[in-house]
């Protein structure tokens, strides 16, 4: 297939560009891009040597076709030219058509010929459809015959059918065209690669506009039919599959008429897209593009996360009738998920590629897996959870044990519903997370607790099928400076463990098995990232404060011992919050109170003289130990979490304080409680520490009272109560990343809901202002904590409202600390008074990165 | 004679008299055109000599060829592919060569100017980079075919450079972005033509000394 390459000054552009030829090309179309310049491609220009990468990247015999924007593109474009070989050369066109309209054309005739002149001559009368609806003229197809400036192009096989022409023996119909949209671009493409099936000539005229009938071989000329929604179209169809083209193309039209195709956005490159995407995937070709989760750079031998299914001690068997209404009610559950899924990702992915979540959906309900499952049960005395496995690992190996790839493939499926009706039973899984070798480790997700278990010496970076970038798992692998792609699914790209693979987390790229030239470029690029990292983390040991002497405070957010050892290497003047959840993770029983001691006065030790915030165990939602029985909850995140849950379990929280005071004999530590939302939870928690205080003295145990105490504002009601709050703790730390998904009702893990969860929203940095403005008046001081103290453009704003504190992944400190001192106070003031006026996210980024700009702080 | 260190010395001189002028050109391009000529050819050049910094040239072929390949991946507007290929016919003409004659330069100098030609597709008059080098190729013909000392043939060709850019105040644009503009980009200088004039000014004051 011949391949494209799209040059653009601009990436995103480009990439804009690329996501709508995606739409009309062929799923295994090779479309390049190269666009943009400097390290991260984000400022305008065009590199005559990517160009010459990416055409090389898409190159086969049947040649490569080069659209581009203007000016130095076209330069640039040529001159990549001297970079390939003569024989390269001669099989690349530089195509002088609009780039929009040329590469969309191009796309779309990819599916029909491998004739790179015809897709040339097709890209260059794009602009035709358009000129046409504008009443701009002359235009060939307006009158029905080659206009002058047409002749001297290539000839191309879109040609009008001169009425007179038309012979007695062909077939025609009349069809009303149903779809919404008319017979815009994907319909028409459905529509000629329908004729395309044939042994017949198809033409199609537009009745009701009086069009001259155009053959169904040219995008372009089908879009200049201008066809809309309820207007008549004849299809005329001439040779020996006449009536069969005919019947074929008033089938499609029927089918627009059920479901309509729609122009919609790029899909979002989630695990479902991307499998299909790889099924077609030969190695050696280009990247692909997942989701950005934790920047670096890495390439290395792939390894898989194995998973193994381990019975859950409880799953002993009841009455076989018990087990087998067991099994059904959650058969039951995983089909109501299936299609809650399914409906989600129909939105996103459209019909075709969410129906995977349907076509699992059918095969829970396969008779015959049943069947065995139900044998199983009452025949073999099995319980539900070996039953249902047992039936699905047979079903499984019959399925891999077939020849057509399309049928092994399905295993894949039959695994996946094996795991979601399991994982109804109980905690079942469990995962080698040790590697012997470096490698990148590819899961289908990985929770906060795994992550946090990862050594960075041998994970060298990560993908995942799954991820958003501000879950929990995201943050970690951001602050332990794993490089990680999220919404790649490598479980169907038929790589292997050892197969090589690289990845750029900034940039979401993903190489599947890169030639050595490739894997040479990634090296050398991964080695430079790795220097900037330690060349940022060497220069930022000075003090935190702005230009005018202002001292802001930077701490760390630490989730684990290993990640207290990068604050202290990154420069970070304490810890602001230590989640202790890592402790509380993946074991049968919670932590003593001498391991607590232990770890709280290693990670103190550390950091002194600086101080380390603690805060008391923050599960529910995502991140539940499994000896916390809480019931399930419709929806976790409004359900019992942070202080809620401490309260509940008065031995736990009771061990925890008791730990903290205990570390506090020796070292400044403060305690913190996360998710406060209430004075009466402020008051029973201080009592518990009360309560330590009298039990330590009691016992005779040295330890530190009173402590310091302060509460995560992470709700409205916590926002709104700040003045009561303010007089009674210490400090407050505001955990942006809850507070934005609680005040906006939008879920954190939710792809779909990611344009929400940003903190910058003007709702939150009122919210902060009110807190501050609350606290400062008793006194009291405020950090900021969440994901947005990571970000460039939120600092000057946040230093700006007052903040005295910014804790973030340790990652990030070296960069916000080198921004930091190019900030004003009294010039970040006003941004923020300007800011906390703005009516969305976008005018607050706006004024923030102009504020970035001005002071030369975008680059780290 | 010139040696590979002369080039150096040129190029490190070259950097800092467009950083010296970045301001400058970026102020040029802002009146008719799109503001970054300036910034673009100055992160060029520091990338070039971050390149040098790393590694030393073998000789004067491969020290142009390395100024021509970062000039190319990193100043990004019209001006990359231009100067890119100005240096890098200039890198093919010189290549293998650890020392060159004043009627090599000459040489040089003319072949790089022909393929920016070929490139931009300019030709004199059209307010571009080519009307102050193609008086200079000219004048430095010229001066050595007089007779002149080398110095003074590069001042010459310097001297025409100069007359060059300022014949391009009142040239109407027809090429690059500036022509968009028509008529309305007479009166100001063209930046591409300043930075060339800029590149030849240094290698007359570097190569003052040179016999």
């Amino acid at each position: 297939m011949v391949g494209l390459v799209i040059v653009s000054h601009s990436r995103q552009l480009a990439e804009g560009l690329l996501g709508l030829a995606r739409q009309v090309a062929p799923r295994q179309a090779k479309i390049a891009i190269a666009a943009g310049i400097g390290e991260e491609h984000q400022e305008i220009g065009t590199d005559a040597l990517e160009i010459a990468a990416a055409i090389r990247s898409v190159y086969s015999e049947e040649g490569v076709l080069v659209l581009m924007d203007l000016g130095s593109a076209v330069l640039s474009a040529e001159m990549a030219l001297e970079f390939l070989s003569e024989a390269e050369r001669q099989r690349v066109r530089l195509c002088p058509a609009p780039v929009v309209e040329g590469t969309l054309a191009a796309a779309a005739q990819l599916a029909l010929s491998a004739d790179l002149d015809k897709i040339y001559a097709e890209a260059l009368i794009a602009l035709t459809p358009k000129q046409l609806h504008l009443g701009y003229s002359p235009s060939p197809y307006e009158r029905g015959a080659r206009g002058e400036g047409w002749q001297s192009q290539p000839s191309t096989s879109a040609q009008a059918l001169p009425s007179e022409s038309i012979p007695e023996d062909e077939l025609s119909l009349i069809v009303r065209l149903e779809n919404p949209h008319g017979l815009h671009a994907r319909p028409a493409t459905q529509l000629l690669q329908t004729a395309a099936r044939f042994d017949a000539q198809v033409w199609v005229a537009n009745l009701d506009r009086n069009t001259p009938a155009v053959e169904a071989v040219s995008l372009n000329a089908l879009l200049a039919l201008g066809a809309t929604q309820g207007q008549r179209l004849r299809v005329i169809a001439r040779g020996p599959q006449a009536a069969e083209a005919l019947a074929a193309i008033q089938d499609l039209m029927d089918a627009w008429q059920r479901h309509p195709v729609l122009e919609e956005a790029p899909p979002m490159p989630l695990a479902g897209e991307t499998k299909e995407r790889l099924e077609q995937t030969a190695p050696e070709e280009k990247a692909i593009r997942g989701v950005p989760i934790a920047e670096g750079i890495a390439v290395a031998p792939i390894h898989f996360l194995q998973t193994t299914w381990v019975e859950p001690p409880s799953s002993g068997a009841a009455s076989p009738r018990q087990e087998w209404q067991r099994l059904q009610a959650a058969i039951q559950k995983v089909e109501g998920d299936l299609q809650v899924r399914f409906e989600r990702l129909r939105g996103q992915l459209g019909e075709e590629k969410a129906a995977i979540f349907q076509a699992q959906a059918l095969f829970l309900r396969d008779p015959l897996l049943l069947e065995r499952a139900r044998q199983l049960i009452l025949k073999d005395n099995l319980n539900a959870w070996q039953a249902w496995k047992q039936a699905c690992d047979e079903a499984a190996q019959a399925f891999q044990q077939a020849d057509d790839s399309y049928l092994r493939q399905r295993a894949l499926d039959i695994l996946d519903i094996t795991r979601l009706v399991l994982a109804n039973f109980g905690e079942t899984k469990v995962e080698t997370l040790r590697l012997s070798e470096a490698a990148i480790l590819a899961a289908e997700e990985l929770t906060p607790n795994q992550v946090a278990e990862l050594d960075p010496q041998t994970v060298r970076g990560v993908i995942l099928a799954g991820g958003g970038a501000t879950s929990h798992s995201a943050i970690l692998l951001r602050g332990l400076g794993i490089p990680a792609v999220g919404g790649v699914d490598l479980a169907r790209s038929g790589l292997k463990d050892g197969d090589w693979i690289g990845i750029d987390g900034q940039s979401g790229e993903v190489w599947l098995c890169p030639g050595p030239a490739v894997i040479t470029e990634l090296e050398e690029k991964a080695r430079r990232w790795k220097e900037s990292r330690q060349r940022l983390l060497q220069s930022a040991r000075q003090p935190a404060q702005t230009r005018d002497g202002k001292r802001v405070e930077i701490l760390a957010n630490v989730g684990s011992l290993a990640e207290g050892k990068l604050a202290l290497t990154s420069g970070a003047e304490g810890i602001g919050v230590l989640r202790t959840e890592f402790l509380y993770q993946n074991r049968p029983h919670p932590p003593t109170e001498p391991e607590q001691v232990a770890v709280y006065c290693q990670l103190a030790e550390w950091l002194k003289p600086h101080a380390v915030v603690v805060r008391t165990l923050d599960v529910g939602g995502d991140k539940l130990p499994a000896y916390l029985s809480l019931p399930p909850e419709a929806n976790p995140y409004l359900g019992l979490r942070g202080i809620r849950v401490s309260l509940r379990y008065p031995d736990i929280f009771l061990t925890q304080i008791r730990a903290i005071l205990r570390a506090a004999t020796d070292y400044p530590i403060h305690l913190l409680l996360p998710m406060v939302a209430t004075l009466e939870e402020w008051e029973q928690a201080k009592a518990f520490v009360c309560k330590a205080h009298e039990q330590l003295d009691r016992e005779g145990i040295p330890h530190g009272y009173p402590v310091p105490m302060g509460i995560m504002v992470e709700t409205p009601a916590s926002v709104y109560l700040a003045e009561h709050f303010a007089k009674e703790v210490e400090f407050f730390s505001i955990g942006t990343n809850d507070l934005t998904q609680y005040t906006l009702a939008a879920e954190r893990g939710n792809p779909a809901l990611s344009e929400y969860n940003d903190a910058l929203h003007p709702a939150i940095l009122r919210q902060i202002q009110q807190v501050i403005s609350a606290a400062h008046a008793c006194g009291k001081r405020v950090t900021v904590c969440g994901e947005v103290a990571s970000l460039p453009e939120a600092l000057p704003i946040l230093v700006g409202l007052g903040t005295d504190e910014l804790s973030l992944n340790p990652n990030a400190i070296p960069q916000q600390k080198a921004i930091l001192a190019r900030v004003e106070s009294g010039e970040a003031q006003s941004l923020a008074q300007e800011v906390l006026k703005c009516r969305n996210v976008g005018e607050v980024r706006q004024l923030a990165q102009r504020f970035l700009a001005e002071i030369g702080g975008i680059e780290p | 004679m010139l040696t590979t260190t002369d080039f150096l010395r040129w190029i490190e001189r070259c950097a800092e008299v467009i950083a010296a002028n970045r301001d400058y050109l970026v102020e040029l391009d802002a009146a008719i055109g799109d503001a970054d000529h300036g910034a673009n050819m100055d992160r060029g050049f520091q990338a070039v000599m971050q390149k040098f910094a790393q590694e030393n040239p073998a000789e004067i072929g491969a020290l142009l060829k390395t100024v021509a390949m970062t000039l190319i991946s990193t100043v990004g507007g019209a001006a990359g592919p231009l100067y890119g290929t100005f240096f890098l016919q200039m890198a093919t003409k010189l290549a293998g060569k650890a020392e060159i004659s004043a009627a090599d330069w000459a040489a040089a100098l003319e072949a790089a100017v022909q393929g920016v030609q070929q490139r931009g597709k300019a030709e004199a008059g059209d307010k571009t980079m080519i009307d102050a080098l193609l008086p200079a190729v000219t004048a430095l013909r010229q001066a050595l075919s007089d007779g002149v000392a080398f110095s003074a043939a590069l001042k010459a060709a310097a001297q025409a450079a100069e007359q060059g850019m300022r014949e391009t105040i009142p040239l109407v644009a027809r090429k690059g972005r500036a022509s968009y503009l028509g008529e309305r980009s007479a009166g100001h200088q063209d930046p591409g033509a300043t930075s060339s004039y800029l590149l030849l000014k240094a290698a007359a004051e570097v190569w003052a000394g040179v016999e």
